[in-house]
């Protein structure tokens, strides 16, 4: 009799629970509609530098004292810079700032048509410096710590090798494809044979975003639909929809590409793999990876469905530096980086190897 | 999907899809001389006549820096850069 009447119990409690979340998921539902895009980047800042489709960002500090050596994050050039401030608690940037550090980001807007002839030179041998002397009037310290994210640690990397007796003091690369040969489905979308990489930049001259976009959703085919089932399931929770709507919001506003940069990737790296063999010219300079001396951490997710390992590992193999170190963590692409993954994973390791070096 | 068909596939929608922009692009700029008004190309150029101008300054001002170089603010509310790793704080 007790077995009957707990067995009872627990259905009802079940059914009340299935009926409680249907009515929240309908009322929630329409609130997501509804409602506006939830705030980013919230970490107080200021824009020091904007030129073009550059911007350079200084966040101000919120600590008593900071360490001597201020960080230049470079966000990647098919994103905005906002994943690294999604939300509090959740922003590498404010997690930055509170444990003391002078954080400065290179974010990118859309370029425009007559930004069509920007290609790899103008990015690392003009952007990044032009950013690192801003930093330097600003802070006065002639050293700084570079954060790469993705194609943005492309550039870091290819900055570092073409720049070897400084301003960067350390250097930090975040999942950073260097053998291109091992970019999976990139590889086979790119193949010389399939695109005609000369005739769409002629013609488009900016490279659209959608068609970036399109080429990094088709890596996961079922995960939009997988991410609504996700979305519907946890309706009811606001925590986990903020947080969706957050991600879903950055990764829909990917950005288009200047059309000489995207060939310069495309026969360059894709085709020529020329990072990986040390034959990559930029700006008449080799920016062979054994030039790079400063002390280097390169932090990679085991399951990146983006940049996968074979294409990420020659980087630390490749770097002249002595001190050098890769770090594996579980995680995808961008959980690695922002998001409570990378609060439990990727921060405190980034922190300790940081201070460090950063004094 | 990482077959050579599939590349060879999407290539091509791809080209197809920016050939019909262009002829818009086109069809809608004849449209709009008509009217007498800007095209987004003589935008563009207008743009690219600015962004040069733009590019001339950021080069002016760099030398500028060399010739005669700008001091950081000293700013009493910025935080002093004394900052030590937490094991190092004793020392």
């Amino acid at each position: 009799m007790t077995t009957e009447t707990e067995t009872r119990e627990a259905l009802s409690k079940r059914v009340s629970k299935l009926i409680t979340r249907t009515i929240q998921r309908n009322i929630k539902g329409v609130e997501y509609f509804a409602s506006a895009a939830p705030p980013v980047g919230l970490t107080p800042k200021e824009t020091i530098y904007k030129r073009g489709t550059l911007k350079l960002y200084h966040y101000h500090a919120q600590t008593d004292e900071i360490y001597r050596v201020p960080i230049l994050i470079v966000m990647a050039t098919t994103n905005r810079a906002y994943v690294m401030d999604i939300a509090p608690g959740g922003s590498l940037v404010e997690f930055l700032v509170k444990s003391g550090y002078d954080v400065f980001v290179m974010d990118w807007d859309p370029p425009r048509p007559e930004e069509k002839n920007l290609g790899l030179e103008d990015y690392t041998q003009d952007f990044i410096p032009a950013c690192l002397d801003r930093i330097r009037m600003e802070t006065g310290e002639d050293d700084v710590t570079v954060i790469g994210y993705c194609m943005g640690g492309v550039l870091s990397v290819i900055y570092g090798a073409t720049h070897p007796d400084g301003p960067m003091k350390n250097l930090v690369c975040f999942t950073t494809p260097i053998n291109w040969h091992e970019m999976g489905l990139f590889n086979a979308w790119s193949d010389k044979n399939s695109l005609d990489v000369d005739r769409l930049v002629d013609m488009v001259g900016v490279v659209p975003a959608d068609m970036i976009m399109t080429a990094f959703d088709m890596l996961r085919p079922a995960s939009g639909i997988t991410n609504r089932i996700d979305l519907w399931d946890n309706l009811w929770n606001d925590q986990f929809v903020e947080s969706y709507r957050k991600f879903d919001r950055w990764a829909n506003e990917g950005l288009p590409l200047p059309g000489e940069y995207f060939r310069q990737v495309t026969r360059e790296l894709m085709w020529g793999n020329k990072l990986y063999t040390g034959e990559l010219t930029v700006g008449g300079k080799n920016a062979n990876l054994a030039n790079i001396k400063v002390p280097l951490l390169h932090a990679v997710a085991e399951h990146d469905h983006i940049i996968q390992r074979k294409a990420s590992a020659p980087l630390v193999e490749l770097a002249g530096s002595s001190d050098k170190e890769e770090l594996v963590l579980k995680g995808g692409h961008i959980s690695l980086v922002a998001g409570p993954n990378a609060v439990r994973r990727l921060w405190p390791k980034l922190d300790d190897w940081l201070s460090k070096r950063s004094v | 999907m990482g077959t050579e068909e599939f590349a060879k596939t999407a290539n091509a929608a791809s080209a197809v899809q920016m050939r019909v922009q262009k002829g818009v692009n086109s069809h809608m700029a004849r449209q709009l001389a008509m009217f007498n008004m800007p095209s987004r190309e003589d935008i563009n150029a207008l743009a690219e006549r600015v962004m040069t101008m733009d590019e001339r300054l950021v080069r002016i001002e760099a030398m500028l820096q060399r010739i005669a170089p700008v001091a950081p603010e000293p700013n009493s509310a910025r935080p002093p850069r004394t900052k030590k790793p937490v094991g190092d704080q004793n020392k």
